[in-house]
Parts: structure tokens; C-alpha cells; sequence
């Protein structure tokens, strides 16, 4: 599915990334990336969607390298992403901006997408005029157009409740079950990603930490003593 | 697929139906969307087949010559207008594409010695293929620095004209008068420099790039131009070209821009280093502030304004503090042009009209529709 070799990403002299290695091989699941703030968490999603060039390593989805692939290649091959920040399009209608991005893709189920992730109320609304949660699963259903195989998302939760986490993670786990999609998830949200992530990836400092099962991940000394302390 | 129990709950928004409305297909959104245009399209052609008779009614040639000139400032104002709807970039220097049409057309006539008709051809091909060149490179630039890219093409090209080695080409400071042989749609050189007998060609011309930029608004390409306009790195990330379109819209607006700089050609006969001037292309640029890009009439509707302000204003004296005064207050009264206010007047009437009618849609962001 998703294979990341010896990944590595510098700004200059600070190296935001270096040397990760990643395996995602199952299709249909949750994997969440944790770490604090400044482990490399974004660049390593920049890097595998094509937003940032990685100086070393490669990248290859479905055994395919795409490190020097475009983003709308990539798009084109499968993987999707959405943003820190909600990244719609302000101005157009939420029903508007699915079907071109649909059309583009040749998304054969769009009402499908829209009803999984609860769209029609808004469907015909302008998309910054929405409340910020909608407007956040209507960036989620963005990177769904189009039958992704690999979905890439940066902090979908950022901004929401606990409340509100708690559902759009449920979403998330219906949608990668029900579209056999994997979906990896930049999260902050820890107690989330531990209860709905099939797999997790820990870094700090542009390093890999660990990466395993929820149990195992939660239970390494190295994640605990970098991020989780002796709260977890 | 059922709805995700629970999920409604997410937002603010509080509660909701259980059933979304289902994405219509391409099909049926294209029938529906021909049905709905049908009158308006009936009252467009009628409104089209009346202005050709304009000059029967106003019986002013005065009068019918401002609006002639109303026409091609508002043509180059269009260009402008166009672009920066579709795509967010606003052209300083217009007249280098409105201005090199008409150069195009004087140097057909004068040193190719075609007649009128082939020489508009190859005015607007070239014009076109200049703007597409042109396009090409100056699309990438954000905002601020494609406006000065494009200033500095239209002055590039003044010089340009008034190179001493090209004086036989260019006429130099002097600029080209034009003498053409045949008839442009029937009508003679003389017959098309009064304002009675240039009226059919610069009315249908008006109407033919308003209709062209509304339907190239309303195309699949006026929706991704709008959509990399609104987010250019979700569009990239959805799978789209940024650049094409781009490069597609520009090419249109320098196409209507040449329209404008033909009809000067047609009606003056004359070529001269002002019509690249940065001041031409600021009447063009201020008419579109005036009526507001976000619909097709605006930049027109500016250009009238700003012709008839400059005759009443220039009969007191005072042409550019009162042209300056009226622009500040226009502006500042109104953000999004006069075009913008009326339009947003009519989209809130309606608003507070199915607010009115019990589970009426309410249509908001007039925006696309209106364009």
C-alpha cells in the first residue's frame, strides 16, 4: 500500500526529517501518526503527497515510486489528502465544488461520500458560510472523491471538541471500512487515536519512534518518555 | 449507504434530515440548465435585434458617439473584468492587447495592403496568439506582480512602435492612418467611421464577447477557473492543472481585449502610440472598478459611466479632479462596483422574498448565477 524508505526533509540546516522508514500494507484501516510538536509529523505528510521535496528517500504506493510524481499525479494514482487547516473551496457551493472535484476523478458515487459523511443538509450552502465542523467533512470528502486507495489527513480534528473528535473519528473508521481506503491520520488527540487507529507511527525530532498495534505503540518506553509521560 | 449513526451531531448545526439531496446527473443538470434559459435566452436576442436600433431613436450623432466609444472602452474593460472574475488576476496594461490589435489591423492594411476583412482575421489570430504567448508567461505571477507585468508589456510595446527602425512599419510618434479597400460586412471605411453606420458592428460586437465571456463563465472551465481562484493548492491536490486554465482564461480576455482594439481600428482608421499608453488602459481598468467584475454588464455598464462623467466633467474644466472625485466616491460607495451593489440588492430582495414563502430555497452567493 504505502512504502516510505529512508525519508528525510531539511529547512535549511534543521532536518525535519531523517531516515523514516514506514509500512502501510493494509487496505481499509486507520493508521495515526502521533508525536509532539516539531517531530515531523506534517513534513512527513508534505513529503509522501508530493507538497514538499523530500532531499533523501523514496516513496511507493502500491509498489509504484511516485517521489518525483506531481500532486495531481499522485491524486490521479490514488492518494488524496486534506489539511492542518480546512482546506475547501471558500466561495463555491459545497455541492458544486464535489462535483467538479467528482467529475475530475470520475467519482461514480459521489451521493454515496455525501451521505456517509452527512453532507446533504449542506449540500447546496456556500462552504465558508457552514458551521467549521461540516466544513472540515466536506475536506475529508474532497480527498474521498475519486476512490482514493490512500488518504492522507492532517489534523482533521484540529479546531473540533472532544465531542466532536470522537464523531468524525467514527466517521473516518466507517468510511476507510466501507471504501476499503487506508487513511493516515496526523492527530494531537491521543485518547483518539488510540481508540479508533488500527496502527500508529510515533515520531520525534524527525525521527521514527515506533510503530505497531495501539498496545504496543502505547507501551514503548521510548514513545512514553518523548511524548505520552507517565500519564499514558 | 446509510447515513453513520450519530454522525449529525458533529456541528453546530442542529438537527438534520436524514436524507441528503443526491448529486443530479451531468444529463439532467444540462437539460434543466437548458430549459432555464430558454426565456432568458428569448429576451437576450430581443434585446440584441432592439439595440441595432439605437440610432433611430437617440437621432444624436454626439450622443451615439459616446455611446460608440462607451462600446470599445467597455470591450477592453470587459478583458479585464473577465480575468479577474475567473481568476483573480487584475491586468494593469490592457492596452497592450488592445493597442497591438489596432497596430495589427494598420500595419495589415498599410504594408500588407489586405483587404478589411482579412485584415481583422489576422488582427484577432495574432492578437490572440500574443495573449496566449504572453498568457503563457505571466500567469504564474501572484496578484501584484502580474499587474506590473503586464504594465510594463503595454509600455514595452509603446517603445516598441516608436523604434526609429520600425517607423516604417510603425509610423513612428506619428502613428498610421489607414486607408482599407473592400467593405467590412458590407459597410464601406467611410460609412463605418460615422457613429450612425459603426453602430451595428460595435453593438453585436458588444453583445457577441458579453455572451462568450457569460457562456465561458458558466463552462466547466469558468467552474475550475473559480475553483483554483477560490484554493489553487486543493485544486492541484484534487488532480487538476492549475496552469491550462489559466493560461486559457488570459488568452479570452487578450481575444476580447483585440475585439476592442479592432473596433478602434475599424472606426478611427488610425493607429497611434496612446492607444498603448498606460492611460488608455487605466480608462479601461477604472470603468471596470466602476461596474464591478463579478458579472458580464459591469466593466460595460463602468465604461459608460466613465464616458459620459469625462464629457460632463471636461464641459466644467475640471476633467481629471472631478473624474478623480466621482472614482474615489464610487469606489468607496461601492466595494464591488455598481454592478455588484445592484446585483447583491436583487439576490437580498429575493432572499427576503422566500423568506417570505414558507419552505422556499433560499439561493445563496448569487455570485455564480449572476455571472
Amino acid at each position: 500500500m504505502l512504502r516510505v524508505e529512508d525519508l528525510s526533509v531539511s529547512y535549511g540546516s534543521v532536518k525535519a526529517l531523517e531516515g523514516v522508514n514506514l509500512e502501510v500494507a493494509q487496505r481499509g484501516i486507520l493508521h495515526g501518526v502521533i508525536g509532539p510538536n516539531g517531530a515531523g509529523k506534517s513534513t512527513l505528510m508534505d513529503a509522501i503527497t508530493g507538497r514538499r521535496k523530500p532531499t533523501r528517500g523514496r516513496v511507493f504506493v502500491n509498489g509504484q515510486d511516485i517521489t518525483h510524481q506531481s500532486v495531481a499525479q499522485r491524486r490521479r494514482l490514488g492518494m488524496s489528502r486534506s489539511f492542518q487547516r480546512t482546506s475547501i473551496f471558500p466561495g463555491i457551493r459545497v455541492g458544486e465544488q464535489l462535483e467538479l472535484v467528482a467529475s475530475q476523478l470520475g467519482e461514480t458515487d459521489l451521493a454515496g461520500i455525501v451521505d456517509t459523511l452527512a453532507l446533504g443538509p449542506v449540500y447546496d450552502e456556500i462552504a465558508d458560510s457552514i458551521a467549521y465542523g461540516d466544513q472540515r467533512r466536506v475536506d475529508i470528502a474532497l480527498a474521498l472523491v475519486g476512490q482514493p486507495t490512500l488518504m492522507l489527513l492532517d489534523e482533521p480534528a484540529a479546531g473540533l471538541s472532544t465531542s466532536e473528535t470522537v464523531t468524525l473519528f467514527q466517521h473516518l473508521a466507517t468510511v476507510v471500512r466501507q471504501r476499503n481506503v487506508t487513511a493516515l491520520v496526523v492527530e494531537h488527540d491521543v485518547d483518539a487515536v488510540f481508540r479508533f487507529c488500527d496502527t500508529i507511527t510515533a515520531l520525534d525530532l524527525g525521527r521514527l519512534l515506533a510503530n505497531g498495534s495501539p498496545a504496543q505503540v502505547r507501551s514503548d518506553p521510548k514513545v512514553i518518555a518523548a511524548y505520552l509521560g507517565t500519564a499514558a | 449507504m446509510a447515513v453513520v449513526p450519530g454522525v449529525s451531531g458533529l456541528s453546530a448545526v442542529a438537527p438534520r434530515a436524514a436524507t441528503s439531496p443526491r448529486p443530479s446527473s451531468a444529463e439532467g443538470t444540462a437539460r434543466a440548465r437548458g430549459a432555464g434559459l430558454l426565456k432568458p435566452g428569448i429576451v437576450v436576442v430581443v434585446l440584441i435585434v432592439l439595440g441595432l436600433f439605437v440610432p433611430s431613436v437617440l437621432k444624436s450623432t454626439f450622443y451615439l458617439g459616446l455611446l460608440v466609444n462607451a462600446i470599445t472602452l467597455g470591450i477592453a474593460a470587459l478583458a479585464i473584468g473577465f480575468l479577474a472574475h475567473q481568476s483573480g488576476l487584475m491586468m494593469f496594461g490592457a492596452a497592450a492587447f488592445t493597442g497591438s490589435a489596432t497596430y495589427l489591423f494598420a500595419i495589415a492594411v498599410t504594408q500588407f495592403g489586405w483587404n478589411a476583412m482579412t485584415a481583422a482575421a489576422f488582427t484577432l489570430v495574432g492578437a490572440t496568439l500574443l495573449s496566449a504567448l504572453i498568457g503563457a508567461l505571466v500567469v504564474r505571477a501572484r496578484p501584484l506582480p502580474f499587474a506590473m507585468l503586464t504594465l510594463a508589456l503595454a509600455q514595452m510595446l509603446r517603445s516598441l512602435v516608436m523604434v526609429t527602425d520600425f517607423r516604417p512599419i510603425t509610423g513612428g510618434d506619428d502613428g498610421l492612418a489607414l486607408n482599407f479597400s473592400g467593405t467590412f460586412f458590407g459597410l464601406t471605411q467611410a460609412q463605418l467611421s460615422t457613429p450612425e453606420g459603426f453602430w451595428p458592428v460595435a453593438w453585436l460586437a458588444l453583445c457577441g464577447v458579453m455572451l462568450l465571456a457569460w457562456a465561458a463563465g458558466r463552462s466547466r472551465t469558468g467552474s475550475v477557473l473559480r475553483a483554483i481562484r477560490s484554493n489553487e493548492e486543493r485544486m492541484r491536490f484534487s488532480g487538476f492543472n492549475t496552469y491550462l486554465p489559466r493560461v486559457l482564461a488570459f488568452t479570452l480576455s487578450g481575444f476580447i481585449a483585440a475585439v476592442s482594439g479592432l473596433l478602434t481600428g475599424l472606426y478611427t482608421a488610425f493607429a497611434s502610440p496612446e492607444l498603448l499608453d498606460f492611460a488608455t488602459g487605466g480608462n479601461a481598468l477604472v470603468s471596470t472598478l466602476v461596474g464591478g467584475i463579478s458579472t458580464v454588464a459591469g466593466p460595460v455598464l463602468g465604461a459608460l459611466l466613465y464616458v459620459v462623467g469625462q464629457d460632463q466633467f471636461g464641459a466644467t474644466g475640471h476633467l481629471e479632479l472631478l473624474t478623480g472625485l466621482g472614482v474615489v466616491l464610487v469606489i468607496v460607495a461601492f466595494p464591488e462596483g455598481i454592478m455588484g451593489f445592484i446585483r447583491n440588492g436583487i439576490a437580498r430582495l429575493f432572499k427576503r422574498g422566500a423568506h417570505a414563502v414558507p419552505n422556499a430555497p433560499v439561493k445563496k452567493g448569487a455570485d455564480h448565477a449572476a455571472r
